[in-house]
């Protein structure tokens, strides 16, 4: 029985302080990054009904079948992620960047006598997921993040609230009860979040009528994800000058700073399938379907837990056996949903207009294969996922237009991609405009740049519900250059 | 998993070569595909909208390269062939029960000379030698095998807690 209440009494413990999965998290890996390619960019991502170079086998891998050369291809992204944060009507800008390979790719099309067989693999980096926030202000409520952590209490055996964080710095009672503490303190913070999704792909299409193609891409995915958070509560105005945070400790007079850092690191691993079929019509149109079946993402995940307060110049930190005991590592599965994409170009004298709607159904993500969290946790967390996420159709059109006298073609698109969650306004979907243009140099070396800018808002709360909330207007700046040559 | 996935993969792409689906894949002993040869679908990517574009997406690759020497047998031979093997026939020259290799004379690779391919092959009664040379139809002016080919230059939000 004991042992039993340990345990629980660890769970309880751990599910407060440790970075509980989210569905932030579900949607870090389910919802679609920007892609490779910089022709397939620059016409904003329109490039299902297209797909006939080697970013195919990320679109449409039946479009490899539309490819008659051997292709090898590269690319080069830079990704650039602002943040204008609102905390308490007080606004803090922020950015990070990141430079990374963006895909490199081969393409053997067999010698046929009819139709069309063509083999590709790729390495293609498919989502960054770098970002970055950065907040101050001052909370005038009677709440903050040590009240908040103090609610880790332990009330078997009327044992009151110690082993949280607040009695371990010497923030609370000895019961563990923040008893002096009240709100009205500046809270402010930064995040730096750093990584991408990558996969290896391995395709395959064939021409299996005149004009009608199939394929399919085998992904073997991997990645990393960093995610590092400071948080700081300082007593600005002085108002716990001249009283002990712990009573009958003088010298936690003078309390100025709580501090907590929680760094989370993924490795994420996993494969998925997605099917595809295109048909031309003549030189006048091309049709598109894929089928993105879920994908299934296992996450070995380390949480590091540290924090100290402050007491003018003195610091309690937490010790290293207590640091231990906040931290953990566990391994859990994220299953996306099944992506349905529709689409169609059309080829006027030079000219080709292409779109395309994708239905994602958010609610259909999973967390799944709890190891050193508890099932019941994943239950709930699935069964918050199906209530406030939603089916969405996200909506990418794009046109490109060839100078033929001088091989540069010039591109222009624009994504939308609706909120996840349910009742979110518009402008919470996240939106951008992609421009582009191409050269071909000796028939066979074609370069391609393309720039996406998006913007969008969201919110995130340090603690509670709606108590110091972090209102974010995100804008990002992706620059893509591809190289691909074509004997 | 995985290899389970890439067995599912292979076994798919096999089936639709198999069961004789549209595409026919060039195999070592029938002719390699030309222009002429070939059938092909409809392209998209018109030459006077698109100028050198066209090539890049629409001539495949196979066109602008020499055809690699093949045997190319007619079937009725290749049969005559095989059923002197079964019976063990004698060959009329070469060492006694070897099959007659066929002599094959092939020119020069080179883009800019169309190679000539001379078979002699025995026909099943030994009594005649037949003689055979076939000149590939090369493409003229602007097909990709012709030497001016132009081708032959060449989340929300931020990590906090949402709820």
């Amino acid at each position: 029985m004991k042992v039993l209440k340990v345990f629980f009494l660890t769970i309880f413990i751990f599910s407060a302080i440790s970075q509980s999965q989210t569905i932030t998290d579900a949607l870090r890996v389910s919802e679609s990054g920007l892609g490779v390619g910089a022709r397939a960019l620059g016409m904003g991502n329109a490039f299902t009904g297209i797909s006939d170079d080697a970013s195919a086998m990320y679109f449409n891998p039946a479009g490899l079948g539309l490819i008659k050369r051997l292709e090898v291809a590269g690319g080069l992204d830079y990704f650039n992620y602002g943040n204008d944060a609102t905390l308490f009507n007080n606004k803090t800008n922020y950015t990070s960047s990141a430079t990374n390979f963006n895909q490199i790719s081969f393409v053997f099309p067999f010698p046929t006598l009819r139709g069309s067989m063509v083999f590709g693999m790729a390495y293609n980096k498919s989502k960054d997921l770098t970002s970055a926030l950065k907040f101050s202000g001052f909370n005038i409520g009677s709440h903050s993040m040590i009240q908040y952590l103090e609610e880790v209490k332990t009330p078997f055996d009327n044992q009151s609230y110690q082993y949280s964080v607040p009695y371990d710095l010497l923030l609370s009672n000895d019961t563990g009860k923040v008893s002096v503490i009240n709100g009205k303190l500046n809270q402010s913070g930064t995040t730096l979040q750093e990584g991408g999704l990558e996969s290896w792909t391995f395709s395959g299409s064939m021409e299996v009528s005149k004009n009608l193609y199939v394929g399919g891409s085998l992904n073997v995915n991997s990645g990393t994800f960093n995610g590092n958070r400071e948080y700081f509560e300082d007593d600005s105005k002085g108002i716990y000058t001249n009283v002990e945070t712990a009573p009958g400790i003088p010298s936690t007079k003078n309390f100025t700073t709580f501090y907590r850092n929680d760094i989370l690191d993924w490795e994420i691993s996993g494969w998925d399938l997605k099917l595809g079929t295109i048909y031309q019509l003549s030189k006048l149109a091309r049709f598109g379907v894929t089928i993105q079946l879920p994908k299934t993402f296992s996450i070995k995940e380390t949480y590091t837990f540290d924090a100290y307060s402050k007491f003018g110049n003195t610091v309690v930190n937490l010790s290293s056996d207590l640091k231990d005991s906040y931290s953990d590592k566990v391994e859990y599965d994220i299953t996306t949903p099944f992506v349905l994409t529709g689409a169609a170009s059309v080829n006027v004298k030079g000219l080709i207009l292409s779109g395309e709607a994708t239905l994602t159904d958010y609610s259909q993500t999973e967390f799944s294969n709890a190891k050193g969290i508890s099932e019941s946790y994943f239950a709930s967390l699935n069964k918050d996922m199906k209530e406030l996420l939603r089916a969405v159709a996200a909506i990418n059109v794009g046109a490109e237009y060839t100078i033929p006298q001088v091989g540069v073609r010039v591109r222009g698109g624009f994504i939308s991609q609706p909120s996840p969650y349910k009742g979110d306004p518009s402008d919470f979907g996240k939106k951008y405009f992609t421009g582009g243009i191409g050269f071909l140099a000796d028939e066979t070396f074609a370069i391609d740049v393309a720039y996406a800018h998006g913007w969008w808002k969201t919110y995130g709360d340090n603690y509670g519900t709606n108590l110091s909330r972090v209102t974010q207007d995100i804008s990002t700046d992706k620059m893509l250059v591809t190289f691909s040559y074509r004997f | 998993m995985i290899m389970k996935a890439l067995k599912l993969l292979a076994f798919g792409i096999i089936m639709f070569a198999m069961q004789g689906c549209y595409t026919v894949i060039w195999t070592p002993d029938v002719a390699f595909p030309t222009k002429e040869r070939s059938e092909n679908s409809d392209s998209y990517y018109d030459e006077p909208y698109y100028g050198e574009y066209y090539p890049y997406y629409e001539l495949p690759w196979w066109y602008s390269i020499a055809p690699p020497p093949s045997l190319i047998i007619p079937a009725s031979e290749r049969t005559a062939q095989e059923t002197k093997l079964r019976n063990g026939s004698t060959p009329d020259r070469g060492t006694p029960n070897r099959p007659e290799q066929p002599i094959i004379n092939v020119g020069n690779p080179s883009r800019d000379q169309t190679p000539t391919t001379t078979q002699t092959t025995t026909t099943d009664d030994n009594s005649s030698t037949k003689s055979e040379s076939t000149t590939p139809q090369r493409e003229k002016g602007n097909s990709s095998n012709s030497r001016d080919t132009r081708n032959n230059d060449g989340s929300r939000s931020s990590d906090t807690p949402r709820r």
